[in-house]
């Protein structure tokens, strides 16, 4: 027997349009993207794939799939489509929706909560501190880490928008 | 119009002696640009993870940094392809009146708003308003005037160094919003290193990816490392004695990665750094024992003295 044909989702697709990949129905399948791509060779992330299955809206192929989050935003599909798909907005608009679903990568979620509490991506540990001392720099660099209001602002930034909620595994 | 450093998360943390090289090769003892700091940036943020995570708060994190610019009429001196791209793209994305408007709504909440520097013009009482300007260090030390003055000020030639510069996606694509270099045939880092006195040598996919991006490194590091492998063998088939990056992402990618592929290590530095070795920086504030890759056999080749590690 043989499977049934997955059903489109045409609401799906209008949503990825709308939260940011507005080129999507350019693509005519070309697959010059695949052959561009850096990941497509070392694994079995398929570009074209991708984009097609955002086009039909097959929501449950691509929400909580790997494939979503090995694309290392080279940009190189992106220069090289001959339709102009603005393919790293296409994947980017699908990220937004997949974590709005809430899958997030454990590491992608430390990061996340790091900025969100520090302002910054990389903690500053005691032994930065120090180097930067010896360097004749300033211990704590002249950011957020060391103006606290600036960091508040952060703070107040995150909840506003729902990212604290986000992150927590919750949607927006 | 004066500039503001904008030295992001990676380099002040991880790698300040870049931080070190930037400020002295722009500073009095070097190139004597104007540029101060402006206190209370954040990340940029991070392309990769955090627009992946959610486009308002990104964009409205970066329009927060780009305000404190606007503020103080500066251009932002970035240091790294990361909060070029980031940066850059979200100037893009607030030239849009709609996106602006959501994004003021948020930035309300902390009573800040971007418009853009306002600017009379000429002959009329109407304003413009020009988009911050966002900008990265190759193209302000990349002017005709910049690099007599660098040529002007080497010290120390680099004299037999080959070097494989990688230019890191985010300098050269996409093109519509980066193009401050050819992104097919980019050059501008080539042409400081060649004034440095060094040799910038020819390698296969010179313009490929060294894997870190989009959060794939967070992510599978088995991944971001099998692309730098790639990269790799590439610039080592060219026998390099080091590779040059402006960007402190792909440094830490390639100086980490190498480990997880090979024995006979190629030294990673930043441009600023050895812009910084061959104007006469002081070679113990650069931080380069810090490095995963040893530094010490590119110093022993330029004929200066080791870094203790
Ligand atoms: S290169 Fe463009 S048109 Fe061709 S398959 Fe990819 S997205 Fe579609
Ligand atoms: S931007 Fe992403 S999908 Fe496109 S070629 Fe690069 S890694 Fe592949």
């Amino acid at each position: 027997m043989t499977q049934a044909p997955k059903q489109p989702n045409p609401e799906f697709a209008k949503k990825v349009v709308e939260a940011g990949g507005k080129t999507l129905n350019l693509c005519f399948q070309c697959g010059t993207c695949t052959g561009s791509c850096p990941s497509g060779r070392q694994t079995a992330f398929r570009t074209r794939k991708l984009v097609r299955r955002a086009q039909l809206g097959l929501k449950d192929d691509i929400m909580n799939n790997e494939d979503l989050w090995l694309c290392t935003t080279c940009y190189t599909c992106y220069e090289r489509c001959p339709r102009g798909v603005e393919i790293v907005d296409v994947i980017m608009a699908l990220r937004n929706m997949s974590v709005k679903e809430g899958h997030m990568a454990p590491q992608h979620k430390k990061v996340a909560e790091l900025i969100s509490k520090t302002g910054h991506m990389v903690n500053l540990r005691d032994e930065d501190k120090a180097l930067r001392k010896k360097l004749g720099l300033a211990e704590v660099p002249p950011t957020v880490l060391e103006v606290v209001e600036g960091l508040e602002q952060v703070k107040k930034i995150c909840a506003a928008t729902g990212f604290d909620k986000l992150i927590e595994g919750g949607s927006k | 119009m004066s500039y503001a450093y904008f030295f992001g998360c990676v380099i002040p943390s991880r790698y300040p002696g870049i931080e070190y090289a930037v400020r002295w090769v722009m500073g009095p003892e070097g190139l004597k640009l104007d540029v101060s700091d402006i206190e209370e940036f954040s990340c940029c943020p991070v392309p990769g993870i955090f627009y992946s995570t959610d486009r308002d708060t990104w964009l409205a994190l970066a329009a927060r940094n780009l305000c404190l610019a606007q503020k103080n009429k500066s251009e932002i001196v970035t240091v790294c392809n990361g909060c070029f791209s980031s940066l850059l793209k979200a100037t893009e994305y607030l030239s849009e009146p709609k996106v602006m408007g959501q994004t003021n709504k948020v930035l309300s909440k902390i009573g800040m708003k971007y418009t853009g520097i306002p600017e009379r013009v000429e002959g009329s009482n109407r304003r413009v308003f020009r988009p911050v300007s966002v900008r990265h260090f190759v193209g302000i030390v990349h002017t005709d005037e910049t690099m007599k003055a660098l040529s002007e000020s080497i010290k120390r030639p680099l004299k037999n160094i080959k070097v494989a510069v990688h230019y890191g996606c985010h300098y050269l694509r996409p093109t519509e919003n980066t193009a401050i270099d050819d992104p097919n045939d980019p050059i501008k880092v080539d042409d400081i290193v060649k004034i440095l006195g060094a040799e910038s040598i020819e390698y296969d996919d010179k313009l490929a990816c060294c894997g870190a991006g989009g959060g794939v490194r967070s992510h599978i590091v088995e991944l971001a490392n099998a692309l730098t492998e790639d990269k790799f063998k590439n610039i080592s088939n060219e026998n390099a004695d080091v590779i040059v990056t402006p960007c402190p992402f792909c440094l830490l990618q390639f100086d980490t990665a190498q480990k997880s592929f090979t024995k006979r290590g190629i030294p990673v530095v930043h441009v600023a750094q050895l812009m910084a070795i061959a104007m006469g920086a002081d070679l113990s504030k650069l931080g380069l024992e810090l490095h995963n890759v040893s530094c010490n056999p590119l110093l022993a080749k330029i004929g200066v003295t080791e870094v203790s590690r």
